[in-house]
């Protein structure tokens, strides 16, 4: 965490032009110090970093509706998604977008999550998940016409991603979720740019783009920050992570025989996919 | 169909006070200098409080909520009095003015799938 925020704080100081941050979802828990303080950490460290947004996924549900309301009170930055509604009457339980104006240009972002992202146990209001492409349909045409820059934060996976972009034509970029893929370049859907990195904040993604007045991609190109001790903690975000962790101190481990599994079970199954494969419907 | 509310999220509920104090001002503004004046006067502008909240947000670069008035096909959740000529331009598609686009130079600097990994990496 205080490797990323020093890693955008380099970003953004030699490069005074348009510069969002943001993330696509399952964030807020997982690891000790972040569960036990129901995603308060992340929430404080991503408010520092100056976050523009967040979409909602599965690991942020997972903290319980009345926390992840204090989350987002606390937060100095959007929880988006436009397709989680209450089950009974469909009313909305977060803000489905946002737009922001920065640089002499409006930008719309959406949020989009998973069909997953309400099968967790805290969850006391009934939810379902709307059909994304759907609600990007209902939600893009109106949109675009008030923004230069159309945005999805979707925690949908990249090949729903591929997906999305072929059905519903006016979105510029789709930052992307879920599975984790590691993409050296952005795919390209129609003049839909698609991107995603990695999973674990281990890296930090960067894609610099460029959108003619048409909406047509003239320039795209994606880095892949891959945060080792070369970048230094910042001392700001260090100092919220050693406080949180004198908050809720971990218990002494124990090895047990899947300590040794864990490694060889996280390459199989839950590590970073270095294989892009974005699907447009066909 | 999606109601354009939401319930966990504070900015939202911010702005639908902003939009329901802007109706209600405009309907006791409108009774004040004559039912048709002001009627006449606000026809042009078939959703004037989500405009003015939008822009109220922008300006302390707070994030906009779903006021923009034909984000969804579903009807607006509206406890506005609405005339009927205010009534029929809500249901057009286009009620919002098309402005034209501008070329876009962006930089995205982005996360996932971050499981509240707080170190060493994240």
């Amino acid at each position: 965490m205080a490797r990323r925020a020093t890693a955008i704080k380099q970003e953004l100081e030699k490069n005074d032009g348009l510069v969002l941050i943001l993330d696509a979802g399952s964030t807020l828990v997982g690891a000790w110090e972040a569960s036990k303080s129901l995603g308060q950490v992340v929430v404080e460290s991503m408010s520092l970093m100056g976050y523009d947004a967040m979409t909602v996924g599965r690991m942020d549900l997972a903290i319980g509706d009345e926390a992840i309301a204090e989350r987002q009170a606390e937060a100095s930055f959007p929880f988006l998604s436009a397709n989680i509604v209450r089950a009974d009457d469909d009313a909305l339980l977060f803000q489905p977008y946002v737009i922001l104006e920065r640089k002499d240009r409006r930008i719309g972002i959406i949020g989009l999550s998973e069909a997953e992202a309400v099968a967790v146990p805290l969850l006391k209001v009934r939810a379902k998940v709307l059909d994304p492409v759907e609600v990007a349909q209902a939600l893009v045409p109106s949109l675009r016409q008030e923004v230069d820059l159309l945005i999805v934060l979707s925690h949908l996976g990249l090949e729903a991603d591929g997906q999305l972009a072929a059905a519903v034509p006016g979105i510029d970029i789709i930052v992307g979720g879920n599975t984790r893929q590691l993409m050296r370049q952005p795919e390209r859907v129609g003049n839909t740019l698609i991107i995603q990195q990695g999973y674990r904040g281990e890296w930090l993604g960067v894609l610099r783009a460029t959108f003619d007045a048409e909406g047509v991609p003239t320039e795209s190109v994606a880095e892949l920050i891959t945060l080792t001790d070369a970048y230094a903690d910042d001392p700001q975000l260090a100092a919220v992570v050693e406080k949180y962790k004198e908050l809720y101190p971990q218990p002494t481990p124990v090895p047990t025989p899947e300590d040794t599994a864990t490694p060889a079970a996280e390459e199989q199954g839950e590590g970073a996919n270095p294989t892009p494969t974005a699907k447009p419907a066909t | 169909m999606i109601r354009q509310e939401c319930l966990l999220s504070r900015p939202c509920r911010q702005a639908k006070g902003i939009r329901l104090w802007l109706a209600a001002s405009l309907l006791i503004g409108s009774l004040l200098s004559g039912c048709g004046k002001g009627k006449a006067e606000a026809e042009p502008t078939p959703t004037p409080s989500a405009a003015v909240a939008a822009r109220s947000s922008e300006a302390q670069n707070t994030p906009l909520g779903p006021e923009l008035p034909t984000a969804t096909p579903s009807p607006q959740p509206t406890t506005e009095p609405a005339t009927p000529s205010q009534a029929a331009a809500t249901e057009e598609p286009t009620a919002p003015a098309t402005r034209a686009r501008q070329p876009v130079q962006v930089t995205i600097l982005h996360t996932n799938d971050v499981y509240g990994e707080i170190e060493p990496c994240g």
